[in-house]
């Protein structure tokens, strides 16, 4: 698999979607970026939690001053390279 | 919660199999839906769904069912939900839009299926589908005959009550619709053990309407020629859920939708370039996860402002009279309404044509695509007088055949981008 | 400044190269191999060696492997290119054009010059390039040898327009003691009653007609496709560069654009 290191991505993982929306309500209000975006299994482990976060590289910092501030619950952030790729042509 | 394994071993799933779909999900959807800049805000609860595909609506429905409500899942825009939820009961759209399903179907049915109706008999058989294991209950009808005798293998596994669809339009056969329904009406009382009364089947009526009005108001949107604040795919993918969430919340949030592309229209806050060619997709229905066209379209240089499917107009056009003072008052109305939708299998069939070109006008189209799946022999012979009334009317038409695979992706991105190009 | 028209196909890679007058200077033909990107540099690397370095002109490109050639300014579909190319080797404003490549056929309406409509075989190599190839190569034969065989067969048919289960019939008749060239005749005739069945849905009559792609030397085939379609099918040798003329017409635009 090609490791694609200008499109690493971060996603925050949750043990269930209240935590999830949580964290939403949390970064809106602090005016950070995200998006809902389904957990990719590479990194989800063991979780059944489809729900994550996805934060761009340049908002990471910020997230991560949130949360030392805000201490919200949230299993994991994890970055992963080449998830988005609109000429993939893979379906399912 | 989140703690869906339990819930998926409880169903008798496969959960192996199934991970491997879990697994491609999350990639696809990253490439087709997040890859697009600018979506609506208001999209972020549809995306919360497929990130809980398999989770939390199942979840809902089994938490209904030890409540002792019953859940019925539906293959087709032609059976009422009206009745359903006049009984008490949930409904479910079942219609498999994945490849990952296919070869299930094709050890019950011929290879020369349709993948819709091959998929569908995978995800139950495979058992790699909660909505299709969760269901007491599954309708059918009598539109194709591909699905026909797939009932009769279905019915093997699963209890199935088919309803008679009329092919044809004449007055006694809106009556012979109002009959079936009468009778699915008693049936799903047996099933329920409720009655149904006029009160709440108009209360029904009432809600259904609400749903088709939101959803209505969200292609409303799309109509703006000179702004499109919406992409296709989005606009597809609130369809797909509109089909299985519970309709009042899907009135709710296809309505915050609506809020928000009407404000976007006034804004001029368009999801793709000034310019953009603006494409009518008619024909076969794409039922999730099939995205694969409206991304192809959408990655080459067009966006999509239309479905004339039953993933789109079919689903919500026309209302059903709401102040109904008998029951066969209410089920005459429902068939009037049902009716009106313009499938394939009747015939004749120029209903859709008129459709077709009133929506091409409607939606500001530069060009129609007319896409049939692959086996599907009706709208396959319907799109000769689809592609001759388009000609005459001078609108730019495009016909493709496709499936589920990602094996004709190049092939189709040349015919699309040429046909873009085409266009000027 | 030139205009580089390159159309990488599925079978061939085809290069064309103008002046801002349109005309021709370099024209190269090379087999794709199986590696778009490694064609497409050997391509750059021919065009920098014979003076036309693509990072000094306007490239677009073309053909299946349009998306593999870092080089280029633009991106044009193969059946845009074969419409200009086809305008501009023959010189008609109206006319269809026929384009028999190595993985699929297309039938373009051209009207005022440019694309009215369209067709292309699906997923389905039956009526192409491909499709001669493989019975080519179980007759053990060259296509072009294959074509000069034909001319001097008959009466043999092959009725599989699918291309696996036709070359099963081709083996069959091979088994019987068939002429060779009476089954290269079939193959022929199997390619040509396709196309012409596609052709039959497009609106063509009265309107000259025209043979682009990798199979326009052949004279035979050329006629072939004139008793099938009851009209005279027009050809010329430049016509197998057509994507590649085609983009050169793109190339020329853009470039007026951007100067």
């Amino acid at each position: 698999m090609a490791f694609d290191e200008e499109n690493v991505k971060y996603y925050i993982l949750f043990d269930n979607y209240t935590h999830g929306f949580a964290m939403q309500a949390l970064l809106k209000g602090e005016g950070i970026k995200n998006r809902i975006a389904p957990a990719p299994r590479a990194i989800q482990g063991d979780l059944t939690c489809g729900m994550s976060l996805l934060i761009e590289p340049e908002d990471l910092p910020e997230v991560e001053r949130v949360i030392q501030e805000k201490q919200p619950t949230y299993h994991a952030i994890r970055p992963l390279a080449g998830q988005i790729n609109p000429h993939r042509d893979k379906y399912c | 919660m989140s703690d869906y394994l339990q819930m998926w071993k409880d169903l008798d799933m496969d959960i192996e199999t199934h991970d491997m779909l879990c697994q491609v999900l999350p990639t696809a959807f990253g490439d087709t839906f997040l890859s697009m800049e600018n979506r609506p805000e208001s999209m972020g609860f549809y995306d919360f769904v497929v990130s809980e595909i398999h989770g939390i609506r199942p979840s809902e429905m089994i938490a209904a069912q030890a409540e002792g409500k019953k859940v019925v899942g539906t293959f087709c825009v032609y059976v009422p939900d009206e009745v359903i939820n006049a009984a008490g009961a949930l409904f479910s759209g079942l219609c498999g839009g994945s490849q990952f399903w296919v070869p299930g179907g094709e050890k019950y049915l011929p290879k020369n299926t349709c993948p819709l109706v091959k998929a569908s008999l995978g995800a139950r058989f495979d058992r790699t589908c909660p909505f299709f294991r969760l269901v007491d209950m599954i309708v059918g009808e009598t539109t194709c005959d591909a699905k026909k005798k797939a009932y009769e293998i279905l019915g093997q596994d699963v209890p199935m009550y088919i309803m008679d669809m009329p092919q044809m339009k004449r007055d006694i056969d809106i009556q012979k619709w109002a009959d079936e329904i009468k009778a699915f009406a008693a049936k799903m009382e047996e099933l329920t053990g409720n009655t149904i009364t006029i009160d709440g089947l108009n209360d029904a009526i009432k809600t259904i309407n609400n749903k088709r009005k939101a959803l209505a108001r969200i292609y409303d949107a799309r109509k703006n020629a000179d702004n499109i604040p919406i992409s296709g795919l989005d606009a597809l993918l609130i369809m797909q859920i509109a089909f299985f969430d519970d309709p009042a919340r899907c009135a709710e949030m296809a309505n915050k939708v609506a809020d928000e592309l009407e404000q976007r229209n006034k804004d001029g806050v368009s999801v793709f370039p000034a310019g953009t060619k603006r494409i009518l997709l008619t024909g076969t229905p794409l039922a999730i996860p099939n995205w694969k066209l409206h991304h192809i379209i959408e990655t080459s240089g067009a966006a999509v402002v239309c479905e004339e499917m039953c993933t789109g107009t079919r689903y919500f056009e026309n209302l059903v009279d709401e102040d109904n003072a008998t029951l066969d008052d209410a089920y005459m109305a429902l068939s009037k309404r049902y009716m009106k939708n313009n499938c394939s299998c009747f015939t004749p069939n120029q209903g859709r044509i008129d459709d077709i070109l009133r929506m091409a006008k409607e939606y500001n189209v530069d060009g129609v695509i007319d896409t049939n799946l692959k086996f599907c022999c009706l709208y396959d012979t319907e799109r000769r007088s689809v592609e001759e009334a388009m000609n005459e009317a001078g609108i730019p038409f495009l016909g493709i055949e496709t499936d589920y695979t990602d094996s004709d992706a190049e092939q189709l991105r040349t015919r699309i981008e040429a046909f873009v190009e085409m266009l000027g | 400044m030139y205009y580089i028209g390159v159309d990488i196909g599925s079978t061939c890679a085809k290069t064309t190269v103008t002046d801002a007058d349109g005309k021709i200077y370099f024209q190269e033909v090379c087999p794709t191999g199986w590696s778009s990107v490694d064609t497409a540099e050997n391509i750059r690397k021919q065009l920098a060696d014979a003076g036309f370095d693509p990072k000094d002109n306007v490239v677009v490109a073309t053909g299946y492997g349009r998306v593999a050639i870092p080089y280029s300014d633009k991106t044009v579909t193969e059946i845009t290119c074969h419409c200009a190319g086809a305008v501009q080797l023959f010189g008609h404003q109206e006319m269809g054009v026929i384009d028999i490549g190595g993985q699929d056929t297309k039938i373009i309406e051209v009207e005022h010059g440019m694309v009215k409509n369209f067709i292309m075989n699906d997923k389905c190599s039956a009526g192409t390039g491909r499709f001669l190839e493989v019975m080519a190569n179980t007759l053990s034969v060259t296509p072009d040898q294959l074509t000069v065989l034909a001319e001097g067969g008959s009466d043999t048919s092959i009725s599989s327009l699918c291309t696996v289960f036709a070359e099963s019939e081709v083996i069959s008749l091979i088994g019987r003691g068939e002429k060779k060239e009476n089954i290269a005749f079939a193959v022929v005739d199997s390619i040509v009653r396709k196309v012409a069945s596609q052709a039959s849905r497009m609106h063509l009559a009265g309107k000259p007609v025209c043979l682009t792609g990798g199979l326009c030397d052949s004279e035979y085939i050329r006629k072939a496709l004139s008793n099938e379609l009851k009209m005279d099918v027009e050809t010329c040798p430049q016509a197998r560069y057509a994507g590649s003329i085609g983009a050169t017409v793109f190339a020329r635009k853009l470039g007026a654009k951007k100067s």
